[in-house]
C-alpha cells in the first residue's frame, strides 16, 4: 500500500503545483512508475483544500457527537441534556429487556440522523424561547416534535414530548388554559395508545373540564370541547367493554352516552345509546333498555344508517320479547330483516330470519316460521355459513308444521292411516299433509309383518342394560 | 469526646509528625550520600534507579524551599516518597545472577510507578494551592516516570501533560501551555483506549487555554466536548459535569450573553444542590446513629467524605463565584440567590465548616423573605438546627 504524501499548506500549494506540473511535462519520461504515481497523488492532494481542526473533528466524530457539540456550543445545555438522557434512557431500557425483546431490534435514535435533526431544530428553538419566557413557543415546539414522532411511529418519543408539552403548557398565562386543555387531550390520547385507559380518561376529563363552555377551535370543523367529548365517549365505551360487572359497565356507558351527546356526533350518540340499551337489557331492565334503544332508533333513522337500524331492531326485539310484548318484537324483527335485505347484509338477514322463525315457531305460526327459516337456510347456503344451524331449525319448523296433520292421522284409528304414515316414512312424499281421500279404489293389502322402526334402538338399549 | 482526649490525640499526631520529619531528614541525607557515592554504576538498572533517586531529592528540595513541608498532608506525601528512595531489593555489590536482575527490575518498575503517581499527586496539590512554579517540576518528573513505565505514546502521560498545561496557564506562559496541551490531545487522539474521563479533562484544559487567549468560539467548542465526554462517563447531571457547565457559563458571561450564562449557572447550582442534599441526608443519618451508638471508628468517619480534594476546592470556587455573580447582578433574582446560598450552606456543612454553613443558611432565609409570597421557594435548610446542636456538642 502506498502512503499519501504529507498535506501541504494552502499558501505554498499553488506554487508547488506549478513547479511539479512543469516538472512533470519535462521529466515524465525519465521518471520511474513509482514516482509517477506519487506525482499523481500529489496533484490530487493539492486540489483538496486543507482541513481545519474543526473539520477533522467533525469528520472523526459520530453524528450524535457533533450534534451535541453544536448544541452545547450555542449554550443549549438543556436541549443537550434532554437528548442525551433520552438516548441513555432508551439504551438502559433496551439492556434491561434483553436480547429477546422487541426493543432489542429497534434502531437506535443515534443512527437516525433525520430524527436527530428534528429534535435539534425544535429543542433549541424551544430553549431559546424558554429563555425569553415565551412559553407558547416552547409548547408549540414540543407539540410539533410529538406529532412528528407520532407520525414516524416512535411512540416513546412522542409520549415524552407530549408530556413535556403539557408541563410547559402549565406555565402559559393569559390564554385561559387553552394550551393546557389541548396538551391534556393529547396526553390522554397517548395514554390510550399505551393501553392505560384509566389514566387516559382522567386526563381527558381534565381537558373536558378546562374546555367546558369555550369556543376554541380544533381543526376547521369542530371545537376542542366537542373533540374531547368524542374521545371521552370512546374511551368510556372501551372501558365499559373491559369492566367486569354489569353495574360498572352501566355507569361507564352512561358517562359515554352523556359525552357523546355533548360531543354532538349523532352517530356516536346513537351507538352509545345502543350500547347502553343492550347493557340495560343485560341488567334485566328491559324497560329502560327500550327507552334508550328507542332513542337510538330515532337517531339511526335520522342518519339513515340502515346497519345501525338493523342492530337496534335486533336489540329492541329482544327487549320487547323479554317484556312479553311479542307484537312489537315481531315488528322490530321484520324491520330488521327488511333493512338487512335491502342492504344486502346476508349474515344479518340470516340472523333476522332465524329470530323471526323462532318467534313464530314458539307462537305456533309454523307456516310463517317455515317461510322464514327457509329463506334463512337459502341465504346461509349461499354464504356457506351456519348451514347446519339453519338446516336444523328449518327441519324443526317443518316438523312442527306437520304436527297437525300427524295428529289428525293418528286420531283415525284405522289401519290405513298407519300405512299412510309408514308410506310417508318410506318415501317422504309431500302428500302427507293433504286431506284424506274419502274413498279408496283398492283396499290395501295387509302386510304380513309390520316392521318396528324402533327395534334397532331397543336392541341397543337392551345391550346397554 | 473530652477535651483532654482531643489534646492527647493532637499531641500524639504532633509527635508522629516530628518523628516522620526526622525520618525524612535521615532518609534524604542517606539518599544524597548514596547518590554522591554511586559514581561508577554497575548496569542500566542502577543508572535508572540513581536517576530516580536524584529526581526525588530534587523535588523534595524544591518543596522544602517553598516551605510546604511543614503541613501534615505534605509530610505524609514526602514520607511515602522517601520510602521509595531506599536502595533496591537484592542489589549486590558484585556480579548478580539473572534472577536477581529480574527482582531488581521489578522493584525498579514498581518504584517508578509509585513515583509517577506520587509526583502527579504532588503536582496536582501544588496546583490547588496556587503554587504553579513548584507544580512544573513535579509534573515534569511525573511525566518522565510515566514515559519510563508506559512508553511515549500512552494515555497515561496525559494527566501529567494536563498538570503542566494548567501550571503554564497559571504562570501566563500560554504558548508553552499550548504545546503541552497539543501534545496531550495528540496522545489522546492516537490512543484508542482513552477514557471519556481523561478526554473531558483534556478538553476542559484546552478550553481554558482558549478562554485565556480570548478565543471564545473555540473555548465554547472545547467545553462542549468536555461536557459531552463527561456526560458519557458520568451522566449529564453529575457533579463531574458541572465544571464544564461552569466554565461555559463564564465564557457566555464574558461574551455578555447573560440569559445563557444564567441558565448555565442555574444548572450548576441545581446539580450541586441535589448532590449536596443527598450528602447532607447521609451525613445527618450518620450523625444521628453515632449519637446513639457511641463513638465510631475512624474508618466510618472516613466514609462520610463525599468527594475528593480536587472536587472540594472546585466546588468551593465554583459555588462562591456563582454566588457573587447572582449577588452582583443588576436585577437580583432572589430565587436563585436563595438556592445558591442554600447550596453553599450545605457544602460548608458537609465540609464541617459550621460557621459559614450557618451564615449562608441565614442569607438563604433572608433572600427567601424578600420573595413575593406566592412564589414557590426551595425549602429552607432544615439541617441548620442539627448543625447548631452538633456545634454545641463539639465545643
Amino acid at each position: 500500500m502506498t502512503t499519501l504524501p504529507a498535506i501541504k499548506r494552502k499558501g505554498t500549494a499553488g506554487s508547488n503545483k506549478d513547479r511539479t506540473s512543469s516538472l512533470s511535462t519535462k521529466n515524465m519520461r525519465f521518471m520511474t512508475w513509482k514516482d509517477r504515481e506519487l506525482l499523481k497523488q500529489q496533484n490530487i492532494r493539492d486540489e483538496k483544500p486543507t482541513m481545519t481542526k474543526v473539520e477533522t473533528a467533525t469528520y472523526r466524530n459520530s453524528y450524535k457527537h457533533n450534534l451535541c457539540i453544536a448544541m452545547l456550543k450555542d449554550g443549549f445545555h438543556k436541549s443537550f441534556d434532554e437528548l442525551f438522557s433520552l438516548i441513555e434512557m432508551r439504551k438502559a431500557e433496551r439492556e434491561e429487556s434483553g436480547p429477546d425483546s422487541v426493543l432489542w431490534q429497534e434502531r437506535s435514535l443515534e443512527e437516525q440522523e433525520e430524527k436527530l435533526d428534528q429534535i435539534w431544530l425544535y429543542l433549541t428553538k424551544a430553549e431559546s424561547s424558554l429563555r425569553a419566557g415565551k412559553w407558547e413557543e416552547v409548547y408549540m415546539c414540543r407539540h410539533k416534535l410529538a406529532e412528528y414522532f407520532l407520525e414516524s411511529e416512535d411512540r416513546w418519543l412522542s409520549d415524552h414530548f407530549y408530556k413535556t408539552a403539557l408541563e410547559s403548557s402549565l406555565n402559559i398565562r393569559l390564554d385561559g388554559h387553552r394550551r393546557e386543555a389541548e396538551a391534556r387531550c393529547n396526553m390522554g390520547l397517548s395514554h390510550e395508545r399505551n393501553g392505560d385507559l384509566k389514566a387516559a380518561a382522567d386526563e381527558m376529563e381534565k381537558a373536558h373540564h378546562l374546555s367546558l363552555g369555550r369556543m376554541w377551535m380544533a381543526g376547521a370543523a369542530s371545537t376542542l370541547h366537542k373533540v374531547v367529548c368524542r374521545h371521552l365517549s370512546r374511551m368510556y365505551t372501551t372501558l365499559a367493554e373491559r369492566s367486569s360487572t354489569v353495574i360498572d359497565a352501566q355507569k361507564l356507558l352512561h358517562r359515554s352516552y352523556d359525552m357523546s351527546k355533548e360531543g354532538e356526533d349523532p352517530l356516536q350518540e346513537a351507538t352509545a345509546a345502543l350500547r347502553l340499551g343492550r347493557n340495560y337489557e343485560l341488567a334485566k331492565d328491559s324497560e329502560t333498555a327500550i327507552e334508550h334503544l328507542g332513542r337510538c332508533l330515532e337517531g339511526a333513522q335520522d342518519l339513515g344508517d340502515s346497519e345501525l337500524i338493523g342492530e337496534v331492531c335486533e336489540a329492541l326485539a329482544k327487549s320487547h320479547q323479554t317484556q312479553g310484548n311479542v307484537g312489537r318484537s315481531i315488528e322490530c324483527l321484520e324491520l330488521f330483516a327488511e333493512t338487512s335485505r335491502t342492504n344486502n347484509h346476508k349474515r344479518k338477514l340470516v340472523d333476522a330470519c332465524n329470530c323471526l322463525g323462532v318467534v313464530y315457531n314458539t307462537l305456533g305460526h309454523y307456516d310463517k316460521a317455515v317461510n322464514h327459516f327457509d329463506s334463512a337456510y337459502g341465504v346461509a347456503t349461499e354464504l356457506q355459513q351456519d348451514v347446519e344451524e339453519s338446516g336444523v331449525q328449518l327441519g324443526i319448523a317443518k316438523g312442527n308444521q306437520l304436527l297437525n296433520a300427524f295428529k289428525q292421522n293418528m286420531e283415525i284409528p284405522s289401519r290405513f292411516m298407519l300405512d299412510r304414515i309408514s308410506i310417508w316414512k318410506d318415501e317422504r312424499a309431500n302428500e302427507f299433509g293433504q286431506p284424506l281421500p274419502t274413498k279408496y279404489e283398492t283396499p290395501p293389502k295387509t302386510p304380513e309383518k309390520i316392521p318396528d322402526p324402533t327395534e334397532p334402538f331397543r336392541e341397543v338399549e337392551r345391550m346397554q342394560t | 469526646m473530652s477535651r483532654t482526649g482531643l489534646e492527647k490525640t493532637w499531641d500524639q499526631t504532633q509527635d508522629d509528625l516530628e518523628k516522620s520529619r526526622q525520618k525524612i531528614q535521615t532518609a534524604l541525607k542517606s539518599a544524597k550520600d548514596r547518590s554522591k557515592k554511586n559514581v561508577n554504576l554497575e548496569d542500566d538498572i542502577d543508572t535508572k534507579f540513581n536517576q530516580l533517586q536524584n529526581l526525588g531529592i530534587k523535588l523534595l528540595d524544591i518543596l522544602k524551599e517553598s516551605g510546604l513541608d511543614q503541613h501534615p498532608d505534605w509530610i505524609k506525601l514526602t514520607e511515602s516518597m522517601c520510602q521509595l528512595l531506599v536502595p533496591l531489593e537484592g542489589s549486590m555489590p558484585f556480579m548478580s545472577s539473572s534472577e536477581e536482575r529480574e527482582i531488581r527490575k521489578k522493584d525498579l518498575l514498581h518504584r517508578q510507578k509509585s513515583m509517577m503517581e506520587l509526583t502527579r499527586v504532588i503536582g496536582q496539590k501544588l496546583l490547588f494551592d496556587g503554587k504553579h512554579n513548584q507544580a512544573v517540576p513535579a509534573a515534569v518528573q511525573s511525566l518522565r516516570f510515566s514515559i519510563d513505565v508506559h512508553g511515549l505514546n500512552s494515555v497515561n502521560l496525559v494527566p501529567s501533560y494536563l498538570i503542566l498545561g494548567e501550571a503554564s496557564i497559571g504562570l501566563g506562559k500560554l504558548s508553552q501551555a499550548d504545546e503541552y496541551l497539543a501534545q496531550a490531545e495528540w496522545t489522546v487522539l492516537k490512543a484508542p483506549d482513552a477514557t471519556d474521563a481523561i478526554k473531558s479533562k483534556l478538553y476542559r484544559n484546552i478550553a481554558l487555554l482558549y478562554a485565556a487567549k480570548g478565543d471564545y468560539e473555540n473555548a465554547l467548542r472545547m467545553l462542549a466536548e468536555d461536557i459531552y465526554h463527561a456526560s458519557n462517563q458520568w451522566g449529564t447531571k453529575d457533579i463531574h459535569t458541572t465544571g464544564g457547565y461552569f466554565h461555559m457559563a463564564n465564557v457566555f458571561f464574558r461574551q455578555n450573553k447573560m440569559d445563557v450564562a444564567d441558565s448555565l449557572y442555574n444548572q450548576v447550582t441545581d446539580t450541586w444542590f441535589e448532590f449536596l442534599a443527598e450528602a447532607v441526608k447521609k451525613k445527618t443519618a450518620v450523625q444521628s446513629t453515632t449519637g446513639f451508638l457511641g463513638p465510631t471508628t475512624p474508618e466510618e468517619i472516613q466514609d462520610t467524605r463525599f468527594f475528593d480534594e480536587a472536587q472540594e476546592s472546585e466546588a468551593i470556587q465554583m459555588l462562591n463565584a456563582v454566588y457573587d455573580i447572582c449577588e452582583q447582578s443588576s436585577k437580583p433574582n432572589f430565587v436563585a440567590i436563595s438556592k445558591i446560598c442554600h447550596t453553599l450552606s450545605m457544602l460548608y456543612f458537609v465540609l464541617d465548616d459550621m460557621t459559614r454553613a450557618q451564615e449562608f443558611g441565614r442569607r438563604s432565609i433572608t433572600a427567601n423573605e424578600r420573595l413575593p409570597a406566592n412564589v414557590e421557594t426551595p425549602a429552607v435548610p432544615i439541617f441548620l438546627n442539627l448543625s447548631n446542636s452538633s456545634k454545641r456538642l463539639a465545643t
